[in-house]
């Protein structure tokens, strides 16, 4: 078999080993997935209260809200942005942290000396460690619609395909901040700061016209305003072309993110190999 | 790689450590912390060369902060050498880390290096993928390893409850899977008892003579002397001396040492003994006191001495005549002042 069919087949090899131990470290731990769970639900409720409290009783707070947003699915509309950021920002922080989490367990040295590319070694557990999150919020998303009976569009496939660019998406978007992570020990402490950023600017319960413009501008560059953008158009207003036109930026955001992490992983790389990071703790 | 080529040689390498001050991401963000990282400027190596033929094991020796991890790093492609070269199986760890990544086993000290929520299967599946292994090969290496390793009763249970000298076959066994021609050991037998120490040396001998070139740094100089086949000494960064365990010793110039237990006035002992034939001396419980002594004639030098001391009233309790070892040729080397226990009681 060609030499490099064989690089490409070990690489893809890693990447699902690397992903599969991600998922399996991470339910052999029950209180972190219990405690998701309910943390993903309390997340949600208060928006999800704030949103009934702001329609009032008999709904007469909405007209502003029909007006900002185009649809009086209040409770659909908050419960989606809330689901979709948490998602994102665990994907985020999931992917971004992962290095981190691997140089304190002490398992990033064996892992650095090993075969595989540094981007199949950066993407594969944290993608494996998105599984639980992605479990606990389809579950929060369930409970939350068992309890307050919004209406949704049944247009399963174009939601799940902005799901798909969604994570593609995010992965693009975590990887310069993995690298970053890998070279500067401390730099998990901005990340975090970067994730909740993304939601405050992707519209978690409002539109982002509400903004400032050049907030706007900015919400435009991130993958989570157009995850929770093509999931109310494909659930809540069945417009398509606009859930497909989200699923358009969401893969040119991976692409670029993509592109720009992997170049920057590889200078983190050479930095830290450099300045002798890459060590336990 | 020539079969004429070292597996690992290793030219003029140095590493040096700059100082650096840290600041928020190059002083964008407030100064919360201005105190140095690191003051000051630290040759970790300096000028080290060094080859390993396939199939030996090369003892990296030292005190701690003496370089042998620093220099292990810089193999395994972890640390950027500042100047100099290293090869290993015939690739520069500078220009082709990937490839030299893919013909080496690491195993760094300590017991961290694995997932210990996986069991020691899925830690070497894990491994063993991630080293391109083929499918098919990977489960009988497996099953190999677990019995060479003697872990075949416990691969399928959690690391967390492996104990710690299991933990250390277990992370052997995952530097070996994949039949790296060089294997990179830092401090393999560090935290392991006396028991488990032995069986880790045993398995790395067994390594080497299966074909694999080893670099192995170490504190333990019995360790040294039995498994490798040439040991370096380093100080300071600097290989101060290296050879065979016996060349070292011959080098140098270490004499037969006389360990004795004596009962009576010490200082009329140190006066029969001659301050230049008195090593060192420490006053024991119960009036005992023990001496090491030169004895370049071995028994022939106790003998004499001891009738000489008997003349005096000194009881000599106990004698006993050790050749010279690593331990002593090391301590001659670098200039230690560490002495060895005296006569074990």
């Amino acid at each position: 078999m060609n030499a490099s069919v064989v690089q490409v087949r070990g690489e893809f090899r890693a990447f699902l080993a690397l992903a599969r131990k991600g998922w399996k470290v991470d339910r052999r731990q029950p209180l972190f997935m219990t405690s998701g769970l309910i943390g993903t639900f309390q997340w949600v409720l208060p928006i999800v209260l704030a949103t009934i409290a702001l329609a009032g009783p008999d709904d007469a707070g909405l007209r502003q809200f029909v007006d900002a947003t185009g649809t009086d699915a209040y409770l659909a509309y908050s419960v989606i942005g809330a689901i979709a950021f948490l998602w994102a920002g665990w994907m985020l922080s999931a992917l971004s942290f992962n290095l981190r989490l691997d140089r304190t367990l002490g398992t990033l040295p064996t892992l650095w000396t090993s075969a595989a590319t540094r981007a199949v070694l950066t993407c594969g557990g944290a993608l494996g460690r998105t599984v639980a999150p992605a479990a606990m919020a389809a579950a929060a998303f369930g409970i939350a619609w068992a309890l307050f009976r919004f209406p949704l569009a049944p247009n399963v496939g174009p939601a799940l395909g902005v799901l798909l660019c969604g994570g593609l998406a995010m992965i693009g978007l975590a990887l310069p901040l993995a690298a970053v992570t890998l070279r500067y020990r401390e730099a998990h402490y901005l990340v975090s700061l970067f994730v909740v950023g993304t939601g405050i600017l992707a519209g978690i319960a409002y539109p982002v016209d509400l903004l400032p413009d050049w907030a706007q501008w900015l919400s435009t560059l991130l993958a989570p305003t157009w995850l929770i953008q093509g999931l109310r158009a494909a659930l809540i207003f069945s417009d398509i072309p606009d859930a497909m036109r989200s699923c358009g930026v969401l893969l040119a955001l991976a692409l670029v993110y993509g592109a720009a992490g992997l170049v920057l992983l590889r200078v983190m790389d050479s930095a830290a190999r450099a300045k002798g990071e890459l060590e336990w703790m | 790689m020539s079969s004429q080529l070292p597996a690992v040689s290793v030219r003029s390498l140095t590493r040096v450590f700059e100082p650096r001050v840290r600041r928020g991401f190059r002083g964008l963000l407030p100064r919360f912390r201005a105190e140095p990282a690191q003051p000051t400027r630290i040759v970790a190596v300096n000028d080290l060369n060094l080859d390993i033929a396939a199939g030996h094991c090369f003892g990296l020796l030292g005190p701690n902060g003496a370089g042998k991890t620093t220099t292990v790093k810089m193999l395994a492609t972890l640390l950027e050498p500042t100047s100099g070269n290293a090869y290993v199986a015939g690739f520069d760890v500078t220009r082709s880390p990937r490839q030299v990544r893919r013909n080496i086993g690491v195993l760094f000290a300590g017991e961290r290096g694995m997932y210990w929520r996986l069991s020691g299967r899925e830690n070497l599946e894990l491994f063993g993928t991630l080293s391109f292994m083929p499918r098919e090969q990977l489960a009988d290496r497996i099953t190999a390893a677990a019995q060479q390793f003697e872990l075949q009763d416990r691969m399928d249970d959690l690391v967390e409850t492996y104990s710690t000298g299991m933990k250390q076959r277990l992370n052997l066994a995952r530097a070996t899977l994949h039949n790296p021609p060089v294997l990179l050991l830092d401090e393999p037998t560090a935290a392991l008892d006396p028991v488990a120490a032995r069986e880790a040396r045993h398995l790395i001998r067994q390594i080497a003579e299966s074909g694999t070139a080893i670099l192995l740094t170490t504190h333990n100089l019995y360790e040294a002397e039995q498994i490798c086949d040439r040991v370096g000494i380093i100080q300071s960064g600097s290989l101060v001396a290296e050879g065979r365990p016996a060349d070292l010793i011959r080098q140098a110039g270490e004499v037969p040492r006389l360990d004795l237990l004596l009962r009576g006035d010490l200082s009329t002992a140190k006066a029969t003994i001659g301050s230049d034939g008195l090593w060192w001396g420490e006053v024991n419980r119960d009036g005992e006191f023990a001496v090491a002594v030169r004895a370049p004639d071995g028994w022939r030098s106790s003998e004499a001495l001891t009738t000489t001391l008997a003349s005096q009233g000194i009881v000599v309790e106990q004698a006993r005549l050790r050749e010279p070892d690593l331990e002593d040729a090391y301590i001659a080397i670098t200039g230690s002042r560490i002495e060895r226990p005296f006569i074990e009681r």
